[in-house]
């Protein structure tokens, strides 16, 4: 299978901490990947120099073939690399269908009309609303629907699940299930029982480097994996 | 007819009834108010929907000002020659300064916009051999008498002044509707509430914050010109940091982000300060009791707070 996603002694310092250090990184394409690991591992820091929201201190980065590492996040974005923020970040002033709609324009084009994103998450009825006005659970989906107004190449999921119900988990869980071979999915996830089922593989971060990497069986099994951080699981 | 649309038209019609139902005092007073109300509403383009706070809008003002005044008086162009001077500087200045102040955020970029206002007011006194400092220049009545498409146009004549004052505020107003409503307006205000994840949209926020720049410093340049055609006078203070402060003023108080707030705006404190230094000559602070009741009760501006509680389909 091709690589989608590859780095290469990807690192990021801040002052004299390396928050992501050295990492070489293969993701092929059409994957459920999560990445796991303690806070502060560098997990948000690492997906961000993918998206490029920073620039990394050095290391290169390779998207679908072509070096990234020095574009700009907008034209990633057009390249089909999508980024969910860890904090609910709609437009709040903006209805939830203009909200699509512009994810829909911009990205790299080509993408499911707005309706039907909005539709897939089951908020086809508010479209009208204004976007700051729903429900935490109901903001949370519409950053799915613009995610995938996008029809992202990579769909970076950073802690989806944080603050949902667990109906509204499971909800969540069935949709990046669906999306499963339309897109790849890098998932940053906390929710252990959310990253078991839908994962087909696991990344471990600890300290900025890459602790492990395998099936969810395998990581479960994994002693250094526990000792760092599955702890009692 | 949507009620937004509805609601500009009646209140473009109102105005242009107004001339035949007050005195000549108010006229030239409505006529003042409407020429710098394209000015808020050039600065609201900017401060309410794209979010970006600008204390040097003084300086795009005062290019229109000058490029007009110093057009006609030094450079022998007609009046209407002078006015597209003043769009072109206009686009030109706002573009230049842009490019280098956008580079700079939040508190950043209003520090950097005051200094290269300041700076240019400075120039101002600087070249007093031309531009009079804050004597200022006169422009004769000859020059505010022309001819445009084979009719003579009279700038002296209030009624004259009055209509092509409504005319261009309806403009400007109507094209800041359009802007906003527009996909580019939404772009705008999705910049204003999170400008990283616009990015991450695929958008080129710094190519759309540099647009919301140039077309607010556009629309302030048109009403600096109008306002020396008009009134026939560029003086020093009307690049003042003063001037850059009373378009964010006149915005807030009539409600940012909404299109007819920066005219109620404009309306509202020049009323105010008239009946206050009409009352006493500490007229400044009834208008600072009146700012203090403003964020008191309407902390989103009259137009802003209205949209909130009452009337949610206000653009």
């Amino acid at each position: 299978m091709t690589s989608l996603l590859e780095t290469q002694g990807l690192s990021r310092r801040f002052g004299g901490l390396a928050a992501v250090a050295d990492v070489d990184f293969t993701l092929p394409a059409g994957e459920i990947r999560a990445i796991i690991g303690p806070n502060g591992a560098g997990k948000t820091t690492f997906v961000s120099l993918i998206a490029g929201r920073l620039a990394p201190s050095s290391g290169m980065i390779r998207f679908d073939g072509e070096e990234i590492t020095g574009l700009p996040a907008f034209r990633r974005a057009r390249r089909g690399i999508a980024y969910t923020f860890q904090i609910t970040s709609i437009f709040a002033n903006l209805t939830v269908g203009e909200n699509v709609m512009l994810a829909a324009r911009g990205g790299r084009g080509g993408g499911p009309p707005p309706e039907r994103c909005l539709a897939r998450v089951g908020l086809e009825a508010r479209a009208e609303q204004k976007a700051g006005t729903l429900a935490y659970g109901h903001q949370r989906l519409l950053e799915v629907a613009m995610g995938l107004a996008l029809a992202p190449r990579l769909l970076i999921l950073d802690e989806p699940t944080q603050g949902l119900s667990d109906v509204e988990i499971a909800g969540f869980a069935d949709l990046v299930r669906g999306l499963a071979g339309e897109t790849t999915i890098l998932l940053i996830e906390h929710n252990m029982q959310v990253v078991m089922e839908l994962a087909q593989r696991i990344t471990v971060m600890d300290r900025g480097a890459i602790l492990a990497e395998g099936t969810p069986a395998a990581i479960r099994a994994d002693e250094a994996v526990q000792r760092a951080y599955l702890g009692s699981v | 007819m949507s009620r937004a649309l509805g609601l500009h038209l009646a209140v473009a019609a109102a105005l242009f009834l107004a001339q035949f139902a007050v005195g000549d005092y108010a006229q030239l007073m409505l006529t003042r108010i409407m020429v710098l109300a394209i000015y808020a509403t050039g600065y609201n383009l900017l401060f309410g929907y794209t979010g970006l706070l600008s204390l040097g809008h003084a300086m795009f003002f005062a290019t229109g000002l000058y490029a007009a005044a110093l057009g006609t008086t030094r450079l022998g162009l007609s009046a209407p020659a002078a006015f597209l001077f003043a769009i072109f500087l206009g686009v030109a200045v706002s573009a230049a300064i842009g490019a280098v102040a956008l580079r700079a955020k939040g508190v950043a970029f209003m520090i950097v916009t005051l200094m290269f206002s300041q700076a240019f007011f400075l120039t101002v006194l600087y070249f007093g051999d031309y531009t009079r400092g804050d004597e200022g220049i006169v422009i004769a009545d000859t020059i505010r008498v022309f001819q445009f498409l084979g009719q003579t146009v009279d700038l002296t004549a209030p009624a004259v002044r009055y209509n092509l004052a409504l005319l261009l505020l309806a403009l400007a107003i109507g094209a800041s509707y359009a802007a906003v409503r527009s996909h580019m307006g939404h772009v705008l205000v999705a910049i204003r509430e999170n400008e990283d994840r616009t990015a991450m949209l695929g958008y080129d926020v710094a190519r759309y914050k540099l647009l919301a720049l140039v077309l607010s410093g556009t629309l302030s340049a048109l009403s600096g010109a109008t306002y020396a055609l008009m009134f026939a006078y560029a003086g020093s203070t009307l690049a003042s940091i003063q001037y850059s402060i009373h378009p964010l003023l006149w915005t807030l108080l009539g409600g940012a982000a909404t299109t007819l707030g920066p005219l109620l705006g404009t309306g509202l404190m020049f009323t105010l300060v008239d009946v206050a230094s009409g009352l006493t000559n500490a007229h400044l602070l009834v208008v600072g009791v009146a700012l203090i009741l403003l964020v008191l009760f309407f902390p989103k501006g009259i137009l802003g707070t209205l949209r909130q509680r009452w009337l949610g389909w206000l653009p």
